[in-house]
């Protein structure tokens, strides 16, 4: 790889898409703030700046972009470490089924603790997020955990794609179950969690998220190398060195942590993890990691805040469902991708 | 020089034995040769070619190259001795030619894969060997069968090991490719003293251009030897049962020459032809003419070369001839 003039501004012109997107996230909304305000606040003066606005971007609009942003940013790379490892330009982060696992968890909380089992108390407020939230992990991380197993004596990745596939058939069967011995509030809860949203994370959780996504996107970056390797097919890399199963194992891992992080706090977040990468291939007509590594996350960390924005842009009732947003942004992308590469695929497949 | 010791191979798993596929594989290879693995399908050449190349552990014996033993190499070392050119497709839309031949320096780069100053001369050279220096900006997937045969290759070069191995290299290719992909891989063991295993069904292309066969039959104990001599002694119609699909398309082949140094065979008909492929191969001028001052006779598994009608060496192998003659004549 060579740093050439090209791929510097190519990438200075992303990092100033992505500062552009953040601000219009902390500016835009129910209440338009304007720029010279939002900036003083960011560093944390409240000088000639009204409680209201300073309450809105410090408690909730900074939350959120944040979110997004970090969601965006994970759930980009997580998608492309699937794609790179399973060699399939249609696997993203939900394949190994970690998010049909937080659904479920999701759905059997709000089950025993909804009105549907006579309680009331987790529907809302902070308990009622943070249960979700645990709920979800549970589901994600049991669902990670198998994969995990299985992947260590089952080296075979389509086998891994195939079980992961299972896996979200039985927990989405599990989930329609339990939807249909629930009651009506319990159920529009539960659609609702399932539409997503960056704006349930409070100032304190967001800390946590950001470093936990921090840390697995440094991970990530370790495996380049590996996944470069893979790009010639395992046979290849084995030859050429790299121990293929341990680095694919690694990669379900750290793509599995991001998706069960991102799923329990946002919901399941469509097509981020499935479109960016492809997004970043074509952008930047490579499929050097050591490009696309960075490439996705600036470009998914864009894409969630445009996204975040679109949904609540004035005019709309509150704000738009995120996966709505992200499914009709996402997929007409993917299918362009696709038709646009068509010549590549056919000539190989 | 690769040598197997008592090699047992197949597929095993770490509770339950299974048989080995052969009886115990001794063979060699010199170094700086061409060697082909043959046999009709199903008789484990992939399999032990796997075996070489570790994807597949031996279930019993060693594989040595050099003083090296093989099959106790931990993943960087083998990588730095052993590269392998497979029939498996590049699917990457965006991959170039010339990353996939800077792959083939990943045993000796560091973490993240970040080529050093002395790595891009051996990449060019590697491109430039293989004759693929205007292919190096195009996508894989923009290059015909032939062509990725020899980014492969090159990719293999620029890894630099002793030995490559090859799985089914002619597979997708026409008989000009497939000719022009064995003076390829001539030129690399004779100039660059690689040490090169081919596994093929293409019996036609390897008697010609391969140095040494390797034979497998199923069930049956492995033999090598110099092509000719292998069909001299029976051993191919024996293992392979087709060695007559050519033998006429072999008819006529040689070229006779009037210089000095022209060698005459006489022999039987059928003797003659692969005697004669065996010294063009090695770089002989062939004569018609029983005028000629060196003559080759073969007869009862005897070859005699006489200079000037004189007898100067009799020997039972073919190989043995033929070093004899090369100091006769050169």
């Amino acid at each position: 790889m060579k740093i050439t003039a090209s791929l510097t501004s190519l990438f200075t012109l992303l990092i100033l898409v992505l500062a552009g997107l953040f601000f219009l996230n902390l500016v835009s909304g129910s209440v338009l703030i304007p720029v010279r305000e939002v900036i003083p606040v960011l560093f944390g003066s409240e000088y000639g700046i009204s409680d209201a606005h300073y309450a809105i971007i410090r408690e909730f609009r900074l939350n959120q972009a944040l979110t997004a942003l970090v969601s965006g940013a994970g759930l980009a790379v997580a998608g492309l470490l699937m794609q790179t490892i399973f060699r399939n330009p249609l696997a993203d982060p939900s394949i190994l089924g970690i998010s049909s696992g937080a659904s479920l968890g999701v759905a059997l909380l709000m089950m025993f603790t909804g009105t549907t089992s006579g309680q009331f108390f987790l529907q809302n407020g902070f308990w009622g997020s943070l249960g979700i939230s645990a709920a979800a992990s549970a589901g994600a991380f049991a669902v990670l955990l198998i994969i995990l197993l299985v992947s260590r004596h089952i080296g075979n990745m389509i086998s891994i794609l195939i079980i992961g596939l299972m896996i979200s058939y039985i927990g989405g069967a599990l989930t329609g179950l339990i939807k249909y011995y629930s009651q009506k509030d319990d159920i529009y809860a539960f659609v609702l969690w399932g539409m997503g949203s960056f704006s349930n994370v409070d100032s304190q959780t967001i800390l946590y998220l950001m470093l936990i996504i921090l840390l697995a996107l440094v991970a990530a970056f370790l495996l380049v190398k590996p996944l470069n390797l893979l790009l010639l097919g395992e046979r290849y890399a084995f030859a050429l060195g790299s121990h293929v199963r341990r680095n694919q194992w690694f990669a379900l891992l750290i793509g599995g942590l991001l998706t069960a992080v991102i799923t329990a706090f946002a919901g399941p977040i469509a097509f981020i993890g499935l479109a960016v990468p492809h997004m970043a291939r074509n952008l930047f007509r490579s499929s050097d990691h050591r490009i696309l590594m960075p490439a996705t996350i600036i470009t998914g960390a864009s894409l969630a805040l445009f996204c975040n924005w679109l949904a609540r842009l004035p005019g709309f009732d509150g704000s738009l469902p995120i996966n709505a947003i992200t499914s009709l942004i996402g997929a007409p992308m993917v299918i362009w991708i696709i038709v646009s590469r068509r010549r590549f695929y056919s000539e190989n497949s | 020089m690769l040598i197997t010791e008592d090699l047992l191979i197949g597929y095993g798993r770490k509770n339950t034995e299974y048989a080995p596929l052969l009886p115990p594989i001794n063979l060699h290879i010199a170094q700086g040769t061409i060697c082909g693995l043959i046999g009709a399908n199903g008789t484990g050449k992939t399999t032990l070619l796997r075996t070489i190349a570790g994807y597949l552990k031996p279930l019993g014996g060693i594989i040595k190259l050099g003083d090296k033993q093989l099959n106790n190499l931990i993943p960087s070392e083998r990588a730095k001795n052993i590269s392998v050119v497979l029939t498996d497709r590049i699917e990457d839309p965006f991959l170039k030619v010339r990353d996939v031949v800077v792959m083939g320096r990943h045993p000796y780069t560091g973490f993240l894969g970040k080529l050093r100053q002395a790595d891009e001369p051996i990449i060019d050279e590697s491109i430039h060997q293989t004759g693929i220096s205007h292919l190096q900006h195009k996508r894989m997937a923009e290059i015909s069968d032939g062509e990725r045969q020899k980014v492969m290759i090159a990719k293999a070069l620029a890894q630099d090991t002793p030995l490559i191995l090859l799985d089914e290299p002619a597979a997708y290719l026409d008989y000009p490719s497939r000719m022009e992909l064995m003076k390829l891989l001539q030129k690399l063991s004779r100039k660059h003293g690689k040490t090169i295993l081919i596994s093929s069904h293409d019996l036609e292309i390897l008697v010609r251009k391969a140095d040494y066969l390797w034979l497998l039959g199923s069930g049956r104990a492995a033999v090598e030897g110099m092509p000719e001599h292998l069909i001299l002694n029976g051993s191919v119609s024996s293992y392979f049962g087709s060695e007559s699909l050519f033998f006429e398309s072999l008819t006529g082949q040689a070229s006779f020459s009037d210089q000095a140094d022209a060698v005459y065979v006489s022999a039987d008909k059928y003797s003659a032809l692969w005697i004669r492929n065996a010294l063009v191969r090695k770089g002989f001028r062939l004569s018609d003419h029983s005028t000629s001052l060196i003559h080759v006779e073969y007869q009862n598994n005897t070859y005699v070369i006489k200079n000037e009608q004189h007898t100067v060496h009799q020997t039972d192998s073919l190989s043995g001839m033929l070093d004899a003659l090369s100091g006769i004549i050169h």
